[in-house]
């Protein structure tokens, strides 16, 4: 039987063209507007690094003076200042620990088709690379003792060797870095394609991109703050910054990110303890004017602690889905429309012997081809809508792609739309008597 | 058509006329806010910086060489020099940073001497050696431009960092430190130094361009420093301005072919990428309203198109009994009127509903009633014409239809 509901049903979409079209077409337009919408939120939503996503946590320490405290609030701090990265990288907190600062500077090509150019840099420690799971194309990564001395190393991003290097294995070779003080680094390791979206690892990275922009060059942290090469992110000073260098590392100025790595999640809280103890040290020390208020997030709290989902994206995919919501009622009209022109022929089905639940899900199947057809279509215009939101910034387009699950997502959307606008038509097409009909006739 | 009859009549299509007024309160919602939230994101896009003609306007950063302070401060003035001399230059000011860019933003709290307690804010600093009043064109309401004598170079090997003792505030910051006290003369708290308001500007915008009244605190400080990145702002006769920024890359690099320019961009673009989030907001939902009333009107037709197919007889007999066409016209509007009055109806508490929600899910500010109103009066008047074409079909239905047997 459903065969051959299937054919009547194509049979009577192709008896009525224009409104066969009308009704793929509302179904499809609703469709891609809310598909699109929602693979942007999806993909901006996504947890970058599922597998340790909550092991991996940052910690939030309350820096600030006592005349601006407002009580209950969370740090205004998002950030730790040189004095507690180098003890909290020194101590033994958590199964591993790592600091970064993002930098901007000048690479001096070895090659003289290449003018110089200006670079993203992230200084950070040797146990970045394990915690975030980067791959490494060529090379490795630094030794303990060049983190502990500031040595010269530096690791290219896969892009970055590609553009100086081409196919070369530059592992061992000498390149000329700089910012206001430049100097000869060896290169010891080549990263692989790594762009976890969002960049949840550096969010304070001075590009205000969250998606698309990428690390060019990894070198030591203590390197770096030798060289006094400045932060390309945020700087926040409370009280003094100082007026020389020694008195800027010395300050209360936050601008390194940090983050610990817990065995297992059930260490946060021995982690979250630790880091209260350690405040408290240091508050006999004279330091940490505020009262204790300590904040630890894992990698998801974090991203939404500092809304990287725009509100923006959310108003979209909300206001997308209300926009299908009146193309699925328009839907229902069109079906009752439709189906109420073959009360003839529902009125003989039934004289014959049909039960109402025949009718139903004869119906029901044409309601279904309509989706799928609904689906299809609004699976193409999909593409053209994630498109035109992409134009939006290079930021917003390197995520707005469609991947399996969004895609299968598309058409169950699509066919569950369809039956349910069709729930209300085909119960009154149910509904009808065969003897009015057969009178009639 | 009296109200009670045409009630009757609509009784016996439950199912459509529901799905009429579900179609219409359900757009009416999402229209009202919509359109409320368009106008809020434009109207954040259409504020003005405080510059003047900004299509003349542009940015070009360049990162020297390292060397000596003393060369760095003077290559920035040499490079400066021979921006100017570029034919169809009119002002260049080196600057830390350029209204709308976004980048090289330095905040620091402000503090009014005295009364520190109550009046503060942070602000944006702008620190050019050249007068950025005359390059932006920023329009000065009191006070003067600063005078050659006042400005400062600073040396990054300088043990301590002189602000000097004069500063121009824009009327933002102004109204904010000093309330309606005249802001000139006043004295200012800055990184624990003291300076002198010598003049207030109307309004500069911070870089970031920060929503509210906070995005327009910003500060002016005559001061050269050696840091390795160095902005030029660049103000062009008019027309002229693609051709001199393409004229200005391809001279800075020619002064040294290790430096690195980082950007070279105009206030234009600037303003356009700023704001991209907000147009692209508010074109989706202009989009998405465009095609709500595409959707309902064409809802609307259909099902209308239906009635009269399924009343054929009724309005024939109609006919025959002497209405004429006009009153099946009415009888139609008057139906429609109906159905659109309880839509519109349905549908303001629906979009007050909506706004609730978003207004506490999504930090949106609160509607006020004018959307509400336009679009119940738009989808009213949409329905209303949509149905004017069914109508006229079903007014040109022959009495003689009611004598056929069929």
């Amino acid at each position: 039987m459903t065969a051959y509901y299937l054919r009547l049903g194509f049979a009577h979409l192709r008896r009525h063209p224009v409104l066969t079209l009308l009704m793929v077409l509302t179904l499809a337009v609703g469709i891609a507007a809310s598909m699109s919408t929602l693979t942007v939120l999806y993909m901006m939503s996504a947890d970058p690094i599922p597998e340790k996503s909550t092991r991996l946590l940052v910690p939030n320490f309350d820096y600030g003076n006592l005349d601006d405290l407002r009580a209950g609030q969370p740090p205004e701090a998002h950030q730790l200042n040189y004095l507690d990265t180098r003890n909290l990288l020194a101590s033994d907190i958590g199964a591993a620990r790592t600091a970064l600062y993002s930098t901007n500077l000048t690479v001096f090509p070895p090659r003289e088709d290449l003018y110089t150019y200006a670079a993203q840099g992230l200084a950070t420690t040797r146990a970045f690379f394990a915690m975030f799971q980067v791959p490494m194309r060529r090379g490795a990564v630094w030794s303990e003792q060049d983190d502990v001395t500031g040595a010269p190393v530096v690791i290219l991003s896969r892009r970055q060797a590609e553009r100086l290097y081409g196919d070369r294995d530059p592992v061992g070779e000498r390149l000329r870095l700089g910012q206001n003080r430049s100097q000869e680094f060896t290169i010891v390791g080549v990263i692989d394609n790594w762009t976890p979206q969002p960049h949840f690892h550096h969010i304070y990275n001075g590009m205000g991109a969250n998606f698309s922009a990428e690390d060019d060059f990894f070198l030591p942290l203590r390197t770096a703050v030798d060289l006094a090469w400045a932060n390309n992110g945020n700087t926040s000073c409370w009280g003094n910054a100082g007026n020389t260098r020694e008195e800027f590392l010395a300050s209360e100025c936050v601008w390194l990110q940090f983050w610990f790595e817990a065995a297992t999640a059930a260490d946060r809280a021995v982690i979250a303890s630790a880091l209260d103890n350690y405040v408290n040290d240091q508050k006999k020390l004279g330091r940490f004017l505020r009262p204790l208020n300590n904040r630890l997030f894992d990698v998801n709290e974090w991203l939404a602690y500092n809304e990287v989902v725009s509100n923006d994206s959310r108003l979209s995919t909300w206001l997308a889905f209300g926009f299908l919501l009146v193309c699925m009622v328009n839907l229902s009209g069109l079906l009752l429309a439709k189906f109420s022109r073959r009360a003839g022929e529902i009125g003989v089905r039934r004289a014959l012997g049909a039960r109402k639940r025949d009718i139903f899900f004869q119906f029901s199947l044409e309601a279904l081809v309509i989706g799928l057809s609904g689906g299809g279509l609004g699976l193409l215009l999909s593409f053209g809508g994630l498109w035109l939101i992409g134009l939006q910034s290079a930021d917003v387009q390197s995520i707005a792609r469609m991947d399996l699950a969004m895609l299968l997502t598309t058409f169950a959307l699509a066919t569950t739309a369809a039956v349910l606008a069709a729930l209300v038509p085909t119960w009154r097409a149910c509904q009808i008597t065969p003897a009015l009909q057969l009178k009639s006739q | 058509m009296d109200f009670a009859t045409t009630f009757a009549l609509l009784k016996r299509k439950k199912a459509g006329a529901l799905l009429i007024i579900g179609q219409i309160a359900l757009s009416l919602a999402i229209i009202a806010n919509a359109l409320y939230l368009v106008s809020d994101r434009l109207s954040l896009a259409a504020r003005p910086s405080g510059v003047a003609d900004e299509s003349r306007l542009f940015r070009i950063t360049a990162v020297l060489g390292e060397d000596s302070p003393e060369k760095m401060l003077a290559d920035k003035k040499r490079d400066r020099d021979l921006l100017a001399a570029i034919p169809g230059v009119e002002s260049v000011s080196i600057s830390n940073t350029s209204p709308l860019s976004r980048r090289y933003n330095n905040s620091l709290q402000i503090v009014r001497v005295p009364d520190q307690e109550t009046a503060r804010a942070e602000a944006s600093l702008y620190i050019s050696p050249d007068s950025l009043i005359d390059t932006l064109q920023l329009k000065l309401i009191s006070g003067r431009d600063f005078r050659p004598e006042e400005v400062l170079e600073s040396r990054s090997t300088d043990a301590v960092v002189n602000l000097g003792h004069a500063a121009i505030i824009s009327r933002a910051l102004a109204t904010a430190l000093f309330a309606d006290t005249p802001a000139v003369g006043q004295q200012i708290g800055v990184a624990g130094q003291q300076l002198t308001v010598v003049g207030v500007v109307e309004r500069l915008q911070k870089t970031r361009a920060n929503p509210g009244l906070h995005g327009e605190y910003t500060l002016l400080l005559p001061i050269l420093n050696d840091r390795v990145a160095s902005t030029f702002v660049v103000r062009t006769r008019a027309g002229e301005r693609d051709r001199v920024m393409a004229d200005a890359e391809a001279l800075l690099r020619q002064q040294d072919r290790r430096r690195v320019i980082e950007a070279n961009v105009s206030m234009e673009q600037d303003r356009k990428t700023r704001y991209s989030a907000e147009t692209s907001l508010a074109g989706m939902l202009l989009a998405v309203t465009a095609l709500l009333l595409l959707v309902t009107a064409s809802g609307i037709i259909g099902l209308v198109s239906l009635w009269v197919n399924q009343q054929r007889r009724q309005i024939g007999v109609r006919r025959a009994l002497g209405a004429r066409q006009r009153d099946i016209l009415r009888m139609f509007l008057s139906e429609m009127s109906l159905l659109g009055l309880a839509g519109v109806l349905l549908g303001i508490g629906l979009g007050l509903a909506l706004n609730e929600l978003l207004v506490r899910k999504l930090e949106v500010a609160q509607m006020n009633w004018s959307y509400l109103l336009g679009g119940a009066a738009i989808l009213f008047t949409l329905s209303v014409v949509a149905v004017l074409g069914p109508a006229r079909r079903a007014a040109r239905i022959s009495p003689a239809v009611a004598t056929r047997l069929a």
